[in-house]
């Protein structure tokens, strides 16, 4: 033999990433959890009832949803109520953070838990605790639009607040408290420093915690299924009562168009969170001491 | 098929000559002389003895390793050896591609290109778990779930050896690094210093051929830290395992090391003991991150005579300089200040200066020197000056820096700013460095 | 470590009342008088069709051991453990390779596993269902085959395969698990992830470094360094699958119901509020247990290791400057 064998080449020992056996068990759970939401949404297209066969484009069922005026109103009411939901949750969840961030008071480590509570609470729970709660105290059932979807709204700022606050707290362990220290120390009243320099770190946790309020609250099923009442129909519970009925090609359409607004969201949320960290003032960080 | 003694020995390398079989963009300049032909005017008998010592076996060879990561380069192909039972250190600020260098050698990084002997057998491709080195951590890495027992237990367990010997070795170990009878304690119950002597036994209990430290003295206090230094010379000295300690501080590398690899952006500068490295700096870089040193810019005329700013013209001790631009360097020690003008001298040379800025250490003040221009130096290009760090004299006022011992009678008379003041050094103490050295 | 302000009340009542009243107040009314109150009914008897009395019986909670509920239960707990193993068998390489790939993918990689996570819970089921069904993209391709098959076999004189028999994957118990382990996986991920995240790669090295092998260095240095990471994946994906009500009853069968399927029955068909009360607050006893395990599990985890972590990090901190 003439040849010699190229020795081994050694790997970096804990790049699992660029391991053959890693990448093929990621790239197939990608697929898994993708593979259902693209096919719907590519057959969301398909000019055919059934999902294997491509038999050409149309847009004809997104006119059948669009002509579908339950499935319209349900996602207008869908819409408002997260805007409304999530306008509360922010102002609640800040508060909250804020609260437990800045104090030290007795029973804090109590409210803490308890303020996470509503957050690994099954749904179900909630959802009929609400029921439950609302029949007792009588709350009207006969309201006219919108009136007729505040127990949901009530329902939603209620299990998406404490997300916010987790967002929030999350990125306050980063805040250096000296920086409003150095604007009282600049002449600041209290009120300014907490206005001009801990509310604008905030912000893009405020923005997070507020798209993940808006996600939560379009989601839910659920927590709203107990809480809505006969007239009060989100977009879930439509598409629910739909799929109960049967699968049919413009729950497709009309599910795409949610998936992308969600993508949307989604894409918002990180270009925004780019955008804030690289044009942030603060840094988290101390420099160093030498 | 070649026979694989072949690769492993192939012709012996010089060891202290990186830059032969490396050339540097830098260095191409044909007539930079080797460091060697630099000092061989003023060889002292003990250094010759450390050369005869580099015949002694070498247990790590390094042969053109190179590593980048992407379009970053950080180790240029480098060449080198350590010898076997010596204590070997890699110095050079953050950034210079040591700590890369370590972990090619431990197995973390595969390296780009080259190869790496560890006694005499081709480790290039062998994986981290497979190699006879074992490090010390920088942040030690005691593993917080296991006791310091089964921390030191740890890999000779995976080399399953026996249970009696292990824990015979393991209490061995142990006692080395002065942890007696602490088996069973937990690593946080332990203090900083204690969890790097964890580190220490564990790695020495596997014999390793060689012992990597990486920073191992950085996190501790400066009075831990000299203890410490004493303590790792002790148990080299005792276990007489070679030793490759990274670290960024010069002091540690001169008080602990047998021989001593500089290194910045990625290159080797210079690999010396610790006292040639500090007399005899091959490169400016090494001159100046190696204790502190005067730079004055200079030029070596036709006849061999060098010029220099604000020392004016003189005939250096090195002989064979390459003609053109360089730097002569002078370290503080090696200046004599006196209020009044010393006797004129055969080898020595003077200037008049004004005491400017005077620094207070306790034992010895640090003071600067404005010396006065002379019109007969011819104004140095400034081209080399790039870096703006004061003592690099290339234009305006020629400045130096001197010791001076406190509590003296003359200290008193020469530490007052303002002060005109005479230096006075040795022409053979001048050092002479060719541009190309520099860097 | 950024140390936090602790201000006390006295400091700035105004801001502490701002703060405290509104979350704390809106908290207690709407979340805990609500189970408060349900609790109550899960002890009172049903006297006409709406009417409820709290009369302090247990009957109802005596009601939840008839067979057929503790089938129901025992059917949930199967669900709910085999959905959380599988998520941690899918979700532990998933999170190896984003915490140890490239800084630059890190955040790419995460958003990849997350982002079904904001997609509607309902849409997913939805197409869940119309990859699984009879008639879905699974079956569809599986049929293709069939026949192309059956072709080559005839073509070839051997004896055909007989009628394509779809293979049954929506409305029974496969159905369920693998609608619970797509909802749930990310749950798994993330605590997986942030735990690897954390992790001293150096620890890793270490184990390496004194001969132990991938295999070895993950069982007795990753495993045991992210216990903490693992237990609250296993918590935060057993919890919600616990009360899973939209998977068992779009993908389920008639007997592939959950707990939540009879909870959601007494507030529906059943109209039995006070038995559904009493099923609902078994499940959040449960959670309560399962949190307080975590909780522990983690403090006692953690008063172990922290010292040396925090020594750890403190010493980076100090070479970094």
């Amino acid at each position: 033999m003439v040849f010699s064998r190229r020795p081994r080449q050694l790997r970096e020992p804990f790049a699992y990433a660029s391991k053959l056996g890693f990448r093929l068990f990621f790239l197939a759970t990608l697929v898994f959890l993708y593979a259902p939401i693209i096919l719907l949404m590519v057959f969301s297209f398909n000019d055919s009832k059934r999902n294997i066969v491509w038999r050409g484009f149309t847009t004809k069922y997104y006119v059948k949803a669009w002509e579908n005026t339950g499935l319209v109103e349900a996602f207008i009411n869908s819409l408002l109520i997260a805007v409304v939901s999530t306008i509360v949750s922010i102002v609640l969840g800040t508060l909250l953070a804020l609260l437990l961030w800045r104090f030290r008071f007795r029973g804090k480590t109590l409210i803490e838990a308890l303020s996470a509570l509503p957050i690994v609470m099954p749904e179900i729970c909630v959802g009929i605790a609400l029921l439950v709660f609302f029949n007792r105290i009588g709350w009207p059932n006969d309201l006219p639009w919108p009136m007729n979807l505040s127990k949901i709204i009530l329902a939603h700022i209620t299990f998406t607040f404490p997300f916010v606050m987790l967002v929030l707290r999350a990125r306050l362990v980063g805040f250096n408290p000296e920086l409003e220290q150095a604007a009282r120390d600049l002449g600041a009243s209290q009120r300014q420093a907490l206005f001009h320099i801990l509310i604008p770190y905030l912000r893009p946790g405020l923005v997070a915690g507020g798209l993940l309020a808006l996600t939560l609250s379009l989601d839910d099923f659920v927590i709203t299924f107990f809480t809505a009442g006969p007239d009060s129909v989100t977009f879930p519970i439509k598409i629910y009562s739909l799929l109960r009925r049967g699968i049919s090609p413009d729950i497709n359409a009309a599910s795409t168009v949610l998936i992308l607004l969600t993508l949307l969201l989604a894409g918002v949320g990180v270009w925004w969170q780019t955008r804030m960290q690289k044009t942030t003032l603060y840094t988290a960080n101390r420099p160093a001491v030498q | 098929m070649p026979n694989p003694e072949d690769i492993a020995r192939p012709a012996r390398l010089h060891s202290e000559a990186p830059r032969g079989e490396t050339p540097r963009p830098e260095t191409l300049r044909p007539e930079t002389p080797h460091p060697e032909t630099l000092r061989s005017a003023r060889m002292r008998p003990e250094q010759r003895d450390s050369e005869r010592a580099e015949s002694a076996e070498e247990v790590i060879r390094l042969e053109g390793i190179a590593k980048s990561f992407g379009a970053v380069t950080a180790v240029h192909p480098t060449s080198f050896s350590v010898r076997r039972g010596e204590f070997f250190a890699l110095l050079g600020p953050s950034g210079c591609g040591k700590t890369t260098l370590l972990r090619i050698l431990s197995g973390f990084h595969p390296p780009t290109a080259g190869r790496l002997f560890i006694d005499g057998t081709d480790m290039t491709a062998v994986p981290a778990n497979r190699r006879p080195v074992n490090m010390v951590f920088q942040s030690y890495a005691v593993f917080p779930h296991m006791s310091v027992g089964e921390n030191v237990a740890y890999g000779l367990k995976v080399a399953k050896v026996a249970r009696s010997e292990r824990q015979q070795r393991v209490r061995e170990a142990l006692e080395l690094v002065r942890l007696g009878g602490m088996e069973s304690r937990r690593p946080a119950q332990l203090s900083g210093g204690q969890q790097q002597r964890v580190a220490l036994a564990r790695a020495l209990v596997m014999q390793p051929k060689v012992l990597l430290l990486d920073e191992p003295l950085s996190a501790l206090d400066a009075k831990l830290r000299e203890h410490m230094c004493a303590e790792l010379v002790r148990l080299q000295k005792q276990v007489g395992i070679t030793f490759l300690i990274v670290t960024h501080d010069q002091a540690e590398a001169l008080s602990m090391a047998d021989r001593i690899a500089v290194m910045n952006h990625g290159h080797l500068e210079q690999l010396d003991s610790p006292e040639t490295l500090y007399t005899f700096p091959a490169t400016r870089f090494v001159a100046d991150f190696i204790g502190r040193i005067n730079f004055f810019a200079a030029e070596v005329l036709a006849d061999g005579t060098v010029e220099a700013q604000a020392l004016g013209k003189f005939r250096p001790a090195q002989d064979s300089l390459p003609q053109g631009a360089a730097t002569a360097a002078l370290r503080p020690e090696q200046i004599v200040v006196s209020t009044t003008a010393p006797p004129k001298q055969e080898g020595r040379s003077m200037a008049r200066g004004t005491v400017s800025l005077l620094a207070y250490y306790g034992d010895y003040c640090t003071a600067e020197i404005v010396l006065e221009g002379r019109e007969d130096s011819t104004e140095g290009e400034s081209e080399g000056g790039t870096e703006d760090s004061p003592k690099d004299n290339t234009g305006g006022q020629a400045k130096m820096t001197v010791f001076i011992i406190n509590n003296t009678p003359q200290a008193r008379e020469i530490a007052r700013e303002g002060q005109a003041v005479w230096c006075s050094w040795a022409i053979r103490d001048l050092l002479l460095i060719p541009q190309a050295g520099g860097g | 470590m950024l140390e936090t302000p602790q201000e006390t009340f006295q400091a700035r009542p105004g801001l502490f009342l701002v703060s405290a009243v509104p979350p704390l107040l809106w908290l207690a009314l709407l979340f805990f008088l609500p189970l408060f109150l349900i609790w109550g009914y899960s002890f009172g008897e049903k006297r006409g069709l709406i009417d409820i009395e709290v009369v302090w019986t247990l009957q109802n909670y005596a009601d939840a051991l008839d067979p057929v509920y503790v089938k129901i239960f025992f059917r949930t707990l199967f669900y709910t453990a085999l959905t959380t193993a599988i998520c941690l068998i899918i979700g532990f390489p998933v999170a190896l390779v984003v915490a140890f790939a490239d800084e630059r993918w890190k955040p790419f990689l995460l958003l990849l596993i997350v982002l079904p996570f904001w997609t509607n819970l309902l849409i997913r089921t939805f197409a869940l269902m119309r990859i699984l069904g009879r008639k879905g993209t699974i079956n569809g391709i599986l049929e293709k085959l069939h026949g192309s098959l059956d072709a080559a076999l005839q073509f070839l004189g051997f004896a055909g395969l007989g009628t394509f028999q779809a293979v049954p994957m929506l409305f029974n118990h496969f159905g369920v698990v693998f609608g619970l382990v797509y909802v749930a996986l990310p749950f798994m991920v993330l605590p997986l992830y942030a735990a690897l995240e954390r992790l001293d790669k150096s620890h890793l090295e270490a184990s390496l470094d004194l001969g132990a092998g991938q295999i070895r260095t993950f069982l007795f240095v990753i495993v045991p360094m992210t216990a903490t990471g693992i237990v609250s994946g296993l918590i935060i994906t057993f919890i919600p699958t616990l009360g899973s009500f939209l998977t068992p009853d779009l993908l389920g069968g008639p007997d592939s119901a959950m707990i939540a399927t009879i909870i959601a029955r007494q507030f529906g068909d059943a109209n039995h509020w006070p038995f559904g009360s009493a099923i609902a607050w078994l499940l959040v006893y449960v959670t309560f247990f399962l949190l307080a395990l975590q909780a522990v599990f983690t403090a006692r985890r953690e008063s172990r290791l922290r010292q040396a972590g925090e020594r750890a990090t403190g010493q980076e901190h100090g070479a970094a400057a």
